[in-house]
């Protein structure tokens, strides 16, 4: 439905976008996932049309749209911070679209209706914006981005701007509406929980590179490269080596990987085990009460590993303890 | 003491200031328009409203209210047009910008005197640039192009103050609104009209204001360019006050009228401000 096929993108002497190649598939969830500068909002803001590509590609239905403006683009947008016309209601701002498109009152009043009972506003079309909480906002935009039942709907950092019970309710939301809609999504975000979450497929963009592409828990659990690995989810980068099936650090590990050479063992939390005999043996250093977990460092030779525990049984600080490895774990190599 | 009594205290130096050389006076033209004072019978006599009365029945006083009126309606109509057709050209990425810029501040830079001065060698029946190109036409002599010869001229001049505070207001605007606007299918017109324009509404109406504001003021040109004439067909309020005052040596009656052009202009900034906080 989506492809960007080679996309460059500089603003002088900075590469924003370097050589990206995309594809999204019909009423896939997209997301792109990364650190602040590393171009998926330039990414989208390519495909929105708000941007135009230096070299490469990009296609939406198969037709080539690198020359056609926003508003000849099939696409509904729902920005960071809402932009909600401040001077119309929220049926004003929902019709919209409606309006521009010609259509009859009856039918934009019909239209306006749907929408606003499948975002959960119906009875606010009345208020103005600067009326609203930020997540009505947030409902708003989403259902005057839908008006036009475009073919894609982008969408940057839409939670970003609410806090964080709101975020996870409307993230719940934005995946029925999906699914509902059966609409192609390409989504921007810097929340690696939110990417997971949501998203069927996500890329995770670096220095305006695409870094990783796969499925959440491809992402998750077996991460390309270092920078992968150390930004979605938590977890403890090990440098060592893979030799014949096994992990080697000083000796050999007794956690299988795959691969040869030298490399890092990522070592998450929730793998980890305090074990009488274990593996490993360190101090404790840290124990952070996180509400359903309590999350411990532990020192083991000059590496402070985390550990994830129910709450309840956690040793002292300074406490010696032994954890228990994985059996098998990620071995992620520095090479892109 | 608290911090209210040293925020007075340190406003007070600025207060007292404003006091003796706004309070003062309005107070003196308050006083003097209540009693007969002039020149020629310089006594304090109270008499009251009369002198207000007597304004109401002085038809080249009503005569001057509605010149002004038609002149202030035609100048800040255009000025704000112009202005926000230089904004919004000024905002686009035309090359050598700052050449433009300069272009449009330069009559800003310009006293309303040598304003004058300048348009009236141009405008100059037997001597003007204009009058050689388009042949002789008495743009200030004719009473039927004085006002509106005088009204360009102050366009001319306002304009660039005004689109530089357009310009301003334009490149504060948020981003996301009008590209909101794009990706909802408007063309770049339907997104000005329905997006730029609304989200622009205060700073057109803070100019409405001081454009208003200084129009109904307007003075110095009437002085250089035409001095009321021909006969009374740029005669504006200002001016007509003036001539009262100094001319006609009436300080009570000009203090009156004076009051009375405050009344209406106080009226009119009520109205903006309504609408600035309408919505």
């Amino acid at each position: 439905m989506v492809e960007l096929l080679g996309v460059r993108k500089r603003y002088g002497e900075v590469v924003a976008v370097d050589g990206v190649d995309l594809g999204l598939k019909e009423g896939e969830f997209f997301t792109l996932l990364g650190p602040s500068g590393c171009g998926k909002t330039t990414t989208l803001r390519l495909v929105a049309g708000f941007e135009a590509p230096d070299a490469g590609e990009v296609r939406i239905g198969g037709e080539r749209v690198n020359a056609l403006p926003p508003e000849r683009r099939p696409i509904g947008m729902v920005f960071q911070n809402y932009a909600l016309f401040p001077n119309m209601t929220v049926f004003g701002n929902v019709a919209f679209p409606l309006r521009l498109k010609g259509l009859p009152e009856r039918e934009v009043r019909r239209k306006v209706g749907t929408l606003l009972e499948m975002v959960h506003l119906v009875g606010l079309e009345g208020r103005y914006p600067k009326e609203l909480s930020g997540g009505q906002q947030q409902r708003v935009a989403l259902a005057r981005a839908l008006a036009r039942e475009p073919k894609v709907l982008l969408l940057d950092e839409p939670l970003s701007a609410l806090d964080a019970k709101i975020r996870e309710e409307l993230r719940g939301e934005l995946k029925r509406l999906q699914r509902e809609t059966g609409l192609t999504t390409l989504y921007v975000t810097h929340d690696q929980e939110e990417a997971l979450a949501l998203s069927d497929r996500i890329a995770v963009m670096r220095e305006g590179r695409v870094e990783h592409l796969g499925t959440p828990r491809e992402i998750y659990e077996e991460p390309a490269t270092p920078f992968v690995a150390a930004f979605v989810g938590t977890g403890v980068l090990v440098p060592g080596e893979a030799r014949e099936g096994l992990f080697h650090r000083d000796r050999p590990w007794p956690v299988r990987v795959k691969g040869e050479g030298p490399g890092f063992l990522l070592l998450r939390p929730e793998r980890l085990r305090l074990e009488e005999g274990g593996f490993l043996e360190g101090t404790v250093v840290l124990a952070t009460y996180l509400g359903s977990l309590v999350r411990l460092e532990v020192e083991v030779g000059g590496l402070v590993l985390k550990v994830d525990l129910p709450p309840g049984r956690v040793p002292a600080l300074g406490q010696r303890v032994r954890l228990g490895l994985p059996e098998e774990a990620p071995f992620v190599r520095e090479e892109r | 003491m608290g911090q209210r009594g040293v925020g007075w205290l340190l406003a007070l130096p600025g207060l007292a200031v404003l006091g003796g050389v706004v309070g003062l006076p309005l107070l003196y033209a308050l006083f003097l328009s209540l009693t007969g004072y002039s020149f020629l019978r310089p006594s304090y006599d109270w008499v009251g409203p009369a002198r207000y009365q007597e304004a109401f029945r002085d038809p080249y006083f009503l005569h001057a209210l509605g010149l002004t009126a038609l002149y202030v309606a035609v100048t800040v109509g255009l000025t704000l047009v112009l202005a926000l057709v230089l904004a919004v050209l000024l905002q686009q990425n035309l090359p050598w910008k700052g050449f433009h810029y300069f272009v449009v501040s330069l009559p800003m830079l310009i006293a309303p005197v040598g304003v004058g001065l300048i348009w009236k060698m141009i405008l100059h029946p037997e001597l003007g640039i204009l009058s050689y190109l388009f042949g002789k036409v008495d743009f200030f002599g004719d009473a039927r192009y004085a006002l509106f010869s005088l009204a360009l001229v102050d366009v001319w001049q306002q304009v660039s103050f005004a689109a530089l505070v357009l310009l301003a207001g334009l490149r504060s605007l948020p981003k996301e609104p009008l590209e909101a606007a794009y990706v909802d299918g408007a063309t770049p017109w339907q997104a000005f009209l329905r997006v730029t324009l609304p989200l622009l509404r205060p700073v057109l109406v803070v100019l409405l204001i001081l454009q208003t504001l200084a129009e109904v003021r307007t003075y110095d040109l009437v002085y250089v360019l035409t001095r009321g004439g021909p006969g009374s067909a740029t005669d504006l309020v200002s001016y007509y006050i003036y001539r009262k005052a100094f001319l006609g040596l009436d300080l009570s009656g000009a203090s009156a009228m004076g009051y009375l052009l405050l009344l209406l202009t106080l009226a009119l900034v009520a109205a903006y401000y309504r609408l600035l906080t309408r919505g």
